[in-house]
C-alpha cells in the first residue's frame, strides 16, 4: 500500500525537494504551509508520516507541533532540525516529535528515518 | 498673473491658486499610486513567469536525487532560453541549500561545470554592490570553499550590510578557519549585531564554540540574560553529545 507523508513547511523549494525525491519511490505527498492546513490534512487524508521544520514564520514549527499533537494527532513526526542544534533536538523531542533529521540533509537518510518510524 | 504671485508673496493665496495646487496635488498622488500597481502587477508576472520557468529545470534537481550521471544532470540544466540563467541558478541553490552528501556533491559538479561558481566568484568583484552581495549570498548557499577569500575580502573592507551578508556567506559555507574574523569583526559591530553574529557562529557547530565564548566574554554586555543562558545551554548541550 501507498505511505504517504504530510510535509509542513513554509518553504516552498523544500515541499518541491521532498516531493522529487519520494513521489518515484512511491510514496504519495501531501504539501502544507500552515499549521491549520496541517491539521485538516492529518485528519482527513491520515498521512503515515508528517515531516516539519522547527523553523516556521509566526508562532514557529515547534509550536505547531504541538498544536498536532494537542488536535490529537498521533501521527509520527520527523523534525528538520537546524544544522548540530543539540538544544533544537530535545526541543523537537519535548514538542512531540518523534525522530528528527538535522539540515541540510541526505534525502536517503531522511528516507531511512522515515521507514524506521513506518516499520515500528 | 502677477497679482496672483504678488498675493502669494503676501501670504494670501488666490482661490485658483488653492484649486489649481490641489488638483496638481491629486493628480501627482493618482500618479504615483498608479504606478505602484503597475509596478505591483509587473513584480507578480515576473514572480509567476519565474516559478514557470523553475518548472522546467526542477526535472534536473530529480535527476540529481534519482543519481543519474553528471552529464545527464549538465543538460538538464543547460538554458532552454535567453535569459533563464538565474532561473536555473535559483533551482541549483535552492536544492542545494537543503541537501548534503551524494547529491550536494553532484549538483556542486553540475554548477562547476556549467560555470555558475566561476560567474559568481566573478561577481564578488563587480562594481554594483547589489552583484556582489548576491553573488555572496549564492556562493554561500552553494557551500564553495572557494569564494572565502573574496568574501573576506568584502567582509573586511565593506559596509555593515555587506559584512552582514558576508557573514551569513561565511557561516553557510562553514569553514571554521574563518572564525578568527567572526571574533574580529565582532569588534566593529554595533551591540546589537551580536547576538546575530553568535547565531551565524553556532552553524559551525562545535569548532565555533571557543569563539562564541571568547565573543561573550569580550562583549557579555551586548547580550540579554535569557540569550546569554540560551546560548550556554546549546554549548553545554552540544559538549554532553558524544561525538
Amino acid at each position: 500500500m501507498t505511505k504517504s507523508i504530510l510535509v509542513f513547511d513554509d518553504d516552498t523549494d523544500l515541499q518541491a525537494l521532498l516531493t522529487l525525491y519520494f513521489e518515484p519511490r512511491g510514496y504519495r505527498i501531501l504539501t502544507t504551509s500552515d499549521g491549520t492546513g496541517a491539521i485538516e490534512l492529518a485528519k482527513t487524508h491520515k498521512p503515515d508520516v508528517i515531516v516539519m521544520d522547527t523553523l516556521m514564520p509566526g508562532k514557529g514549527g515547534l509550536e505547531a507541533c504541538r498544536d498536532l499533537r494537542r488536535a490529537g494527532i498521533a501521527t509520527p513526526i520527523v523534525m528538520l532540525t537546524s544544522k548540530d542544534l543539540e538544544e533544537d533536538k530535545r526541543r523537537a523531542l519535548e514538542a512531540g516529535a518523534n525522530a528528527f533529521q538535522s539540515k541540510p540533509f541526505n534525502p536517503k537518510e531522511l528516507e531511512v528515518v522515515i521507514r524506521s518510524l513506518l516499520a515500528a | 498673473m502677477t497679482g496672483k504671485i504678488l498675493a502669494a508673496a503676501a501670504g494670501r493665496f488666490s482661490l485658483a491658486f488653492v484649486v489649481y495646487a490641489s488638483l496638481a496635488f491629486l493628480c501627482l498622488v493618482c500618479l504615483m499610486f498608479a504606478s505602484m500597481i503597475v509596478l505591483r502587477l509587473y513584480h507578480q508576472a515576473l514572480h509567476r513567469y519565474r516559478q514557470g520557468r523553475k518548472k522546467l529545470y526542477r526535472s534536473a534537481v530529480g535527476k540529481v536525487l534519482a543519481d543519474a550521471p553528471l552529464a545527464e544532470v549538465v543538460e538538464a540544466f543547460r538554458l532552454k532560453r535567453w535569459g533563464d540563467a538565474s532561473i536555473a541558478q535559483d533551482v541549483m541553490i535552492d536544492a542545494m541549500r537543503h541537501l548534503t552528501g551524494p547529491p550536494f556533491e553532484l549538483l556542486s559538479r553540475a554548477a562547476q561545470r556549467l560555470d555558475v561558481i566561476e560567474r559568481n566568484l566573478n561577481w564578488l568583484r563587480s562594481r554594483n554592490k547589489h552583484r556582489r552581495g548576491q553573488a555572496m549570498e549564492a556562493l554561500g548557499l552553494m557551500r564553495t570553499p572557494q569564494a572565502v577569500v573574496g568574501i573576506i575580502d568584502i567582509l573586511e573592507n565593506e559596509p555593515l550590510d555587506m559584512k552582514l551578508v558576508a557573514l551569513r556567506a561565511l557561516a553557510s559555507i562553514g569553514d571554521p578557519a574563518v572564525l578568527p574574523y567572526f571574533v574580529r569583526i565582532s569588534d566593529q559591530l554595533p551591540p546589537p549585531m551580536m547576538p546575530r553574529l553568535v547565531s551565524l557562529m553556532l552553524e559551525f557547530g562545535r569548532a565555533g564554540h571557543d569563539k562564541i565564548s571568547e565573543i561573550i566574554n569580550r562583549h557579555s554586555e551586548c547580550f540579554s540574560p535569557r540569550v546569554l543562558a540560551d546560548l550556554m545551554r546549546e554549548i553545554s548541550a552540544d559538549l554532553e553529545t558524544p561525538t
